[in-house]
Order: C-alpha cells, then sequence, then structure tokens
C-alpha cells in the first residue's frame, strides 16, 4: 500500500477522489441549506459570506447544490461502470476465451456500437427509456460496454494460452469453470486500470447530457442539472456554471491522475511515457 | 494495398447495416404508435392512415424494415416533422458547418499537438515537458461545454471579438466559426499531444535510432525522418479516432454556440420529438464515424508500407 500511494498521480487522483466522496458523504453537515430551498429575495447573487458559490435564478445556495449533486453524479457514475464492467468483461472474456462463432458475433455488435459516438448512444438511450436517475445509469453505462469488452476480450487472449489455464481445462474443469475461476482474476488487473478512466468519462457524460438539458429530471440536483440551470444566466450570474464546472473538471481530473497512476503501477514499462 | 481497402470496406458495409438494423429497431422502442411519433400528436386520422400505408405499418415487422432499408439504399430518410423537408436535405444543408469544424479543428489541433508532443520527447523530464503533460492532463479533464462557456465569456463577452450566436445573418461566416474552432482546438490538442509524446519516447529507444546517431546523421534528420516517421502510425490512430469523434463531440459544441451543424439539429430533432430526423442524423453521424475510421486504415497503409504489404498477402 506504501509503494502505491508513493506513486505521486496516485496520491493525487485518490485524495481529490476522496475528497469528493467526502463531500458528497457529509453533504448536509457541510451546507448551512436545503438543497431545493428557494429564496427569491436572494436570486443570482454572487458569492458571499451568507453565500460562498453565490445563488441560482431560484435563490438556492449553489454550494449547497453542489455539495448534493456530488452525491447525485457519483453514485450514477459508478453504478454506470459497474454496467459496463460486468457486461464488457463477462462478454469480452466469453469472446476471448471461447473464440469462434460467439467471438465473431460480440465482435460485430461490438463494432456497431463503437460506431456511434459515446454522448449519441447515451442520448438515443435516453431518449427511448426517458428521463430519470436510473435509466442515466444505462444511458452513460451501455455505451462504455465495448471499452470493457475490447480490454477484457484482448487480456484473455493473452491469458489463454498460459499453463494454468490448459491445466485446469486438462484436471477436467469445464469452460465456465475455467474462465470463472482461472481466466477472470488474471484479466481483472486490466480492467482495474481502465475503470478509473470511466469514472472520468461517466462524470463527463452526465454532466454533458444536463448541459443539453437532457440529463437527470428535476428535482433531483445532479451536477449536469446545475450547469444547465446556469446555463440560461451565464451572463447575469457565471458562478453556477463556474463552480460546477470547475468541481466537474476537477472530479474528472482525479480519476485521469489515478488512472495514469494506476497504470504506471501495473505496467512500470511504460513509467513516465504517459499517453 | 487494392484488397486491402477492400476488405476494410466490406466491413464496414457490414458495420453500416448493423447501425441501421440498431437504430431501427431501438426507435420502434419508443412506447408509444410510430406512426403517431412519426408525425407527430397533431396528426389528423387521415394522415396516419396514409403514413400507415406508405410506410407499411401495417404490415409484419419484417417487411416494414425491408422498406426502410428500400428507401435508406436509395437515399430516402423519410420526412422531418419539426422541419417540413426531407430528413436526407435536412441533413446535407447541416453537414458542411460540422465537417468544416471538425476538419479545421482537427487538422490546426494535429499541427499543435505534433510540434509540442516532439518539443516534450526531446526534453523528457526538463520544465517545458513537466508543464506540457500537466497542463493536457488539465485540459483533458475539462468538459467541452465549460471550455466552450469560458470561450463565450472571454472573447464574445468580455472582448466582443466573437458573435455570442453563431451562424446568423450579419455576421461574416469566419467569425462565427472562431469559438467553436478554439474550444475544439483547445480540447482536441491534449491527448494528441500526449500520444505523439509518448511515441516518439517509444521510438527513441529504438535500435535504429542509435544506428542513425552511430552514423552520424544530424539530430534534425534522425527527429523528423527516422523517429517521426516510425510514431506515425499512433499519431494517425488518435487524429483519426479524434476525428471520428468530432461529429459526436459536435453536439455539444454546437448548442455552446448555436451553430447549425448537424450535432444541433439532433438535439433539436430529440427535443421535438421529431423520431425521422433523430433516425436519420443518428444513421448519418454513424456512418461518418466509419467512413472517418476507413479512412484512418486506409492512411496506415500509406504512412507504414508493412501493413500494406502483410494486407495484400494476407
Amino acid at each position: 500500500m506504501g509503494a502505491v500511494l508513493r506513486n505521486k498521480h496516485i496520491a493525487a487522483g485518490g485524495a481529490i477522489i476522496a475528497l469528493m466522496i467526502a463531500m458528497a458523504a457529509f453533504a448536509p453537515l457541510l451546507t448551512p441549506y436545503g438543497f431545493g430551498e428557494l429564496d427569491f429575495a436572494v436570486k443570482n447573487q454572487p458569492p458571499s459570506a451568507q453565500h460562498i458559490m453565490g445563488t441560482d435564478p431560484y435563490g438556492r445556495d449553489v454550494w449547497c447544490r453542489i455539495a448534493y449533486g456530488a452525491r447525485v453524479s457519483l453514485t450514477v457514475s459508478l453504478v454506470a461502470v459497474a454496467i459496463a464492467i460486468s457486461c464488457g468483461s463477462l462478454l469480452g472474456v466469453a469472446s476471448g476465451y471461447m473464440r469462434g462463432r460467439l467471438d465473431f458475433a460480440l465482435g460485430r455488435i461490438i463494432d456497431v456500437m463503437m460506431a456511434f459516438p459515446a454522448i449519441l448512444l447515451s442520448l438515443i438511450i435516453g431518449v427511448v427509456l426517458g428521463a430519470s436517475v436510473r435509466n442515466m445509469c444505462f444511458s452513460i453505462g451501455i455505451p462504455l460496454i465495448p471499452i470493457f469488452y475490447r480490454v477484457a476480450r484482448g487480456a484473455t487472449l493473452n491469458v489463454g494460452g498460459r499453463t494454468y489455464v490448459t491445466a485446469s481445462r486438462s484436471i477436467g474443469s469445464g469452460r465456465l469453470r475455467t474462465m470463472a475461476w482461472h481466466v477472470l482474476p488474471n484479466v481483472l488487473p486490466q480492467i482495474f486500470v481502465v475503470l478509473s478512466v470511466g469514472m472520468g468519462g461517466s462524470i463527463l457524460a452526465e454532466a454533458s447530457l444536463g448541459f443539453l438539458g437532457l440529463g437527470i429530471p428535476q428535482p433531483t440536483p445532479s451536477w449536469g442539472l446545475i450547469v444547465n440551470e446556469g446555463k440560461a444566466h451565464i451572463f447575469a450570474a457565471p458562478w453556477t456554471t463556474a463552480f460546477s464546472g470547475g468541481f466537474i473538471a476537477l472530479t474528472v481530473l482525479g480519476f485521469n491522475l489515478l488512472g495514469d497512476g494506476l497504470r504506471d503501477f501495473l505496467d512500470p514499462k511504460l513509467k513516465g511515457a504517459g499517453g | 494495398m487494392i484488397k486491402y481497402i477492400a476488405q476494410r470496406l466490406l466491413m464496414s458495409a457490414v458495420t453500416i447495416v448493423g447501425v441501421f438494423v440498431a437504430v431501427f429497431f431501438v426507435i420502434r422502442l419508443i412506447p408509444g404508435d410510430p406512426a403517431l411519433s412519426m408525425l407527430g400528436a397533431d396528426a389528423t386520422d387521415a394522415q396516419i392512415a396514409v403514413y400507415r400505408e406508405k410506410f407499411g405499418l401495417n404490415e409484419p415487422l419484417p417487411v416494414q424494415f425491408g422498406l426502410a432499408l428500400k428507401g435508406f439504399v436509395s437515399g430516402d430518410l423519410g420526412d422531418s416533422i419539426s422541419l417540413r423537408e426531407p430528413v436526407a436535405r435536412a441533413v446535407a444543408s447541416r453537414l458542411p458547418y460540422t465537417a468544416e469544424l471538425s476538419l479545421l479543428g482537427i487538422a490546426i489541433g494535429l499541427s499543435i499537438a505534433v510540434a509540442l508532443g516532439i518539443a516534450a520527447a526531446t526534453r523528457r523530464g526538463k520544465w517545458l515537458d513537466v508543464a506540457l503533460i500537466s497542463l493536457s492532463t488539465l485540459g483533458m479533464s475539462m468538459p467541452t461545454f465549460f471550455v466552450g462557456i469560458w470561450v463565450l465569456m472571454i472573447f464574445a463577452r468580455g472582448l466582443g471579438v466573437i458573435p455570442v450566436i453563431g451562424n446568423v445573418a450579419g455576421v461574416p461566416h469566419w467569425k462565427s466559426l472562431l469559438g467553436p474552432l478554439l474550444t475544439m482546438v483547445l480540447g482536441e490538442t491534449s491527448m494528441m499531444m500526449r500520444t505523439t509524446r509518448s511515441a516518439m519516447l517509444e521510438i527513441f529507444d529504438e535500435d535504429f535510432i542509435r544506428t542513425a546517431r552511430a552514423k552520424g546523421l544530424g539530430e534534425r534528420a534522425i527527429l523528423y525522418r527516422h523517429a517521426l516517421g516510425n510514431a506515425l502510425i499512433p499519431i494517425v490512430t488518435i487524429a483519426g479516432y479524434n476525428l471520428a469523434t468530432a461529429f459526436g463531440g459536435a453536439i455539444v459544441l454546437e448548442s455552446v454556440f448555436t451553430r447549425n451543424g448537424i450535432g444541433k439539429l439532433l438535439i433539436d430533432a430529440i427535443n421535438a420529438r421529431d423520431y425521422p430526423l433523430v433516425q436519420g442524423t443518428t444513421i448519418v453521424i454513424a456512418s461518418l464515424m466509419i467512413l472517418v475510421n476507413i479512412m484512418t486504415d486506409v492512411a496506415y497503409g500509406f504512412v507504414d508500407p508493412r501493413i500494406r504489404v502483410a494486407g495484400d498477402a494476407g
């Protein structure tokens, strides 16, 4: 663990993410108002002692909404990535291990999914499912499946021919057992690295969909929704967008740093190569 | 080379058909009567009957699919409800705006990225390298809309050098392009720069670079002919990928700058529940992405003769 934390990227990224999680968890303790508290007397106020990040067009405290919004945005991203990882890695391992027709068929489906820009796929899934917190997890998660599928498949092709896999088969384990007990655990570290980047991508996706007005609907404050509400008053009250956008960028930065660090850590050969 | 391109084209044709099948069935998953959702809520019974007949909605699903595919192949993407014109024409009139922005953005971004990437790689670990890497990490974390809003705040509102609202009458075309272009270049440069840098660093460790140096070749020749020439594959890959996704990224960018490209067309179509337009725009964007991927694959063949030869042999 000490060695992990000595990696500067992991330490910095981890610290940012830990702060964001703490902010989400302790939101009620950290904020003086409720996230939905309307006060039209103080609408579109610049940052002040009472409202450290100003107020939005409805007189709601921006800091308050950002802290509570972290709960929704982080949870949605986590669930979305969980959906993508479970589908992507199971299909990827199956594809890479079984080869043949299954691999070919899954490969073509993934090709089709990858022909859509992620945000376009999210939009279309959102249109079909309708807007809600739960559906947003699928809208963001499904377009991420190909990334995890490809990493899992590639890693499986690499692991599939190893002695311990052949040994497992030769002592009579079925394919399913071999995949679950011998292939999957050895593929997971590589998926782990992509996880962090996937989280950053999910946060960005939620924010972008929100910005477009096609994100999580009212009244739940998510970062995307806050950005969207600030958009209409961008010139009169830029702080709403500036602070919420800043928190989004910082969180994505945290996940990107963590991903960079984990990659360096698990594959020291690439250390400092970046890219 | 021809065989290689033919192979790629065949695979892409399969993918485009797959895209069409996916979009066709996904749009039909939207709850409610497809005729009603395609014509809009204020359609009369007679209009619905005509529509059902025209698109064979009274026929079984496979027949419907056949009719839609026939239309697609002949370039007929149906009619837009909100714009009251053929979808194909609406998309065609907006496409140049998106293409112009994406192509220029990637071209400018790539030139800057390669120059900075080489500068960083040759000064590995020095302050310039560290600064560029830090900036690019920051750049990759910035949401497009966030950068776009700041560009608007600074250059439109603050300095007044670009229009707040994109292509409207009275504003010179090039002026309306500046804001989105700047935002795009800022965003795209980061990842391409990092790729250039790491590709160059990897090549620096190769034996042939040492050989070139040992035989007394100048640093410039080593850098540009030997190192950059061999680092082109990952650079072409990332540029191709970025160009392909730029068509998707245009959705956000065109919304920030109110630019009438296909991205904004799609968002307007979704907000107007104009499903034929959603369907048509989606298929066109996905097809463009596939097309760019083919072009990237073909570019590999030009950049690296080994791929050309292997493609023809295989």
